[in-house]
């Protein structure tokens, strides 16, 4: 095999792998903070994408603008969610049970508002970086360059903000030990609230990030939320490095995979691989017990 | 006194009269309603498909409703048509089969995509004799076993010999070829009858995949397709959504060989999907311009209403749905009843028809062991300048189609 060929799998392993993580961090925070299975997460993704498409496609405004709308919109719509569904839901029995069941309501209900006010058909996203970049026979297009930096850059951007901020250290002190952070005076239902936007940010930012790069359709969410749970089961629930680590692990594997073997081969291939990756570290890659 | 009782007498047994023989026939025959049922894709990546297959039945009954309904023996029809999405899930498309038969009390289904949902239809409508006019593009989908169930336009197993006949004469340099198709009934079926009539005109098939439909990132499996150097890649039977994100990625990794849309249905659509640069040069075999001349005026029509009313463009296949309305509704005229044995034996036995989008002939004895496959005219077009633009009809060889 050409050694061109390997380099192409591994540039768009990179891609994969960063699209696979940045859905799925957001979904492991919310789960690490409150126990949620946000079915509604793909949603998100899909919302940020109409963001992208509105802003890119109907006003004109850069690329950047609607990444950095999109993040405002998601999240202030995630806060909204976690107010008025999930914070009261979380508060009564059995509230694993009906948070889920909610959050998959949210998802059809979100998915059918956005049939009817986006139409049913795929939309294109106006590429505002055109050209190839030709690497000695390894390509990438500028657009799929500058979403790997911005994407690389929101993970950092996150992962400081966890480790260095105020409400970051909160942030990770709930998830460690809900009660033991209220007794330190840590606001718990603020934190809650505070993540769940931030997951639905992560969310709405990749939706606007890959939008022009794939396509926006009111289903996008159904069709990535699969890959997301694989991704935080595969990195450890509630792990924000092993959601990281999880997308890379799937995205190299698929693309690789690809190289050699045709695509429902992948499919079981990766799956096997999960599975046996689960036998021997139940708790995920980098989950704990 | 006695006068008056006697009124009251006759009063009260006309009152009598009317409600044991119920409503006088005429009033009855006004009232009478052909419910033409569908299910469809409505919503998902396939409802490009189904939505204007839909939108033509509520058409028909629109144009049928307003000129007074269907005189049918003695009784005048309306229409009334009820669509419901399956969403492309052959689970749904069974259990939505069920209601319009045992609850819609349907006659006709009208309209159909994708295989799988019709192999799941299909165990409910034929014990019932429901007629299914269908584009479900699959082995034993039409064949002595299934009756009822006809197939309203030209499927892969048609199309692709015509196109790779054409592509071979026009493309003597094209030797080898990859196909990409999802990994369903659809796209099996698909790949088998394209590898077939570009092996049969010395194209040799390189490389065949199949992949999940949804699928957004393609790269990984276009780069193993690309190291094979194929002259022509055809995305077969590929949904819009996903078969535009082939031809993009194609595009943007190089690739410069020729390009097929075997089965793509909608190039005004797909063309705007792809971007004008990606889509360049890429063939369809559904690409009659249904404004241009080579459509009927009729046909015009129809899709300058939709047009209006949708602000999509209409493509040439959802027009076979409108076709079809009239092939099986002027059937029943003739045979003065609704009765689906009657009206689809009298279908067969006519054979040509004319109708908005054209003449329609009804074959495959041959083929399928009944005629239950309806073939129409088929216009090769090519993605120009952003634009699909009307190469030539294509030959449709031993199917008994009429002059053209």
């Amino acid at each position: 095999m050409e050694i061109t060929l390997l380099l192409q799998g591994g540039l768009n392993g990179v891609m994969l792998g960063l699209n696979y993580a940045l859905i799925a961090l957001g979904l492991s925070l919310i789960f690490g903070i409150m126990g949620i299975v946000n079915f509604a997460h793909g949603e998100m993704y899909m919302l940020g994408g109409y963001v992208a498409y509105f802003l890119i496609g109907g006003l004109g405004l850069d690329f950047f603008s609607s990444i950095i709308a999109a993040v405002f919109i998601i999240g202030m719509l995630g806060m909204l969610f976690e107010k008025a569904i999930f914070r009261p839901l979380m508060a009564r029995p059995k509230e694993a049970l009906t948070s889920l069941i909610a959050a998959v309501g949210l998802a059809w209900v979100l998915q059918m508002l956005a049939v009817i006010c986006f139409g049913d058909l795929d939309r294109k996203v106006p590429s505002t970086f055109k050209g190839i970049i030709n690497m000695g026979g390894v390509i990438i297009t500028k657009e799929r360059l500058v979403t790997i930096i911005i994407g690389i850059v929101l993970v950092l951007l996150l992962n400081i903000f966890l480790l260095r901020s105020r409400i970051g250290m909160a942030i990770r002190a709930v998830a460690q030990d809900k009660e033991a952070a209220a007794l330190q005076g840590v606001k718990v239902s603020r934190v809650s609230a505070i993540s769940f936007g931030i997951g639905c940010a992560l969310a709405g930012s990749a939706g606007a990030l890959m939008s022009p790069i794939f396509s926006v359709s009111p289903f996008l969410g159904g069709e990535v939320i699969l890959k997301a749970f694989l991704v935080v089961i595969l990195g450890g629930m509630g792990s924000i490095p092993g959601a990281m680590l999880g997308g890379l692990v799937l995205g190299f594997i698929e693309s690789f995979g690809s190289l050699f073997f045709t695509v429902p081969t992948v499919s079981a291939i990766t799956f096997s691989l999960i599975i046996l990756i689960l036998i021997i570290r139940p708790q995920g890659l980098l989950g704990h017990e | 006194m006695y006068k008056k009782r006697a009124i009251l007498m006759l009063l009260a047994l006309a009152l009598v009269v009317s409600l044991l023989t119920g409503q006088p026939n005429e009033a009855s025959a006004a009232e009478k309603t052909l419910v033409v049922g569908t299910t469809l894709p409505l919503s998902g990546p396939a409802a490009g498909w189904g939505l204007g297959l839909s939108r033509m039945n509520d058409f028909f009954a629109e144009d049928i409703n307003n000129k007074g309904g269907l005189k049918i023996g003695k009784d005048t029809y309306k229409i009334k048509t009820i669509a419901y999405d399956h969403k492309g899930s052959p689970s749904e498309a069974a259990a939505n089969a069920t209601k319009l038969v045992s609850q819609d009390k349907i006659q006709y289904l009208i309209g159909g995509v994708i295989a799988a949902t019709g192999m799941a239809i299909l165990p409910v409508t034929q014990p019932a004799k429901v007629v299914t006019t269908n584009l479900w593009w699959g082995k034993g989908i039409i064949g002595p076993n299934n009756p009822f169930s006809f197939r309203q336009t030209i499927s892969q197993m048609e199309i692709a010999p015509a196109m790779y006949t054409w592509i071979k004469k026009n493309n003597p340099n094209i030797k080898t070829m990859a196909q990409i198709n999802p990994n369903d009934t659809s796209g099996w079926d698909t790949a088998a009858a394209v590898r077939e009539a570009a092996e049969a005109n010395g194209i040799q098939v390189v490389a065949q995949e199949f992949f999940e439909r949804g699928t957004k990132d393609m790269y990984p499996f276009l780069t193993r397709i690309l190291a094979k150097k194929p002259d022509l890649i055809d995305v077969a039977v590929t949904a819009p959504g996903d078969g535009a994100l082939i031809v993009k990625q194609l595009y943007e990794l190089g690739y410069k060989g020729a390009k097929a849309w075997t089965c793509g249905t909608n190039p005004i659509e797909i063309i705007k999907l792809c971007g004008n640069e990606a889509a360049e040069g890429l063939w369809f075999a559904y690409g009659q311009d249904l404004d241009g001349p080579s459509s009927s005026p009729e046909t015009r029509a129809l899709s300058k209403r939709y047009m209006e009313k949708f602000k999509e463009p209409l493509a040439p296949h959802h027009v076979t749905s409108y076709a079809m309305l009239e092939i099986f509704t002027q059937a029943m005229v003739k045979a003065g009843t609704t009765d689906t044995t009657k009206v689809a034996s009298l279908v067969e036995k006519t054979k040509k028809f004319n109708t908005s989008f054209g003449p329609f002939v009804l074959v495959g004895k041959k083929k399928y062991g009944i005629d239950r496959q309806f073939v129409h005219r088929m216009m090769l077009a090519q993605a120009r300048g952003g634009k699909p633009v009307e190469v030539e009809w294509l030959s449709l060889p031993g199917l008994g189609l009429p002059e053209y």
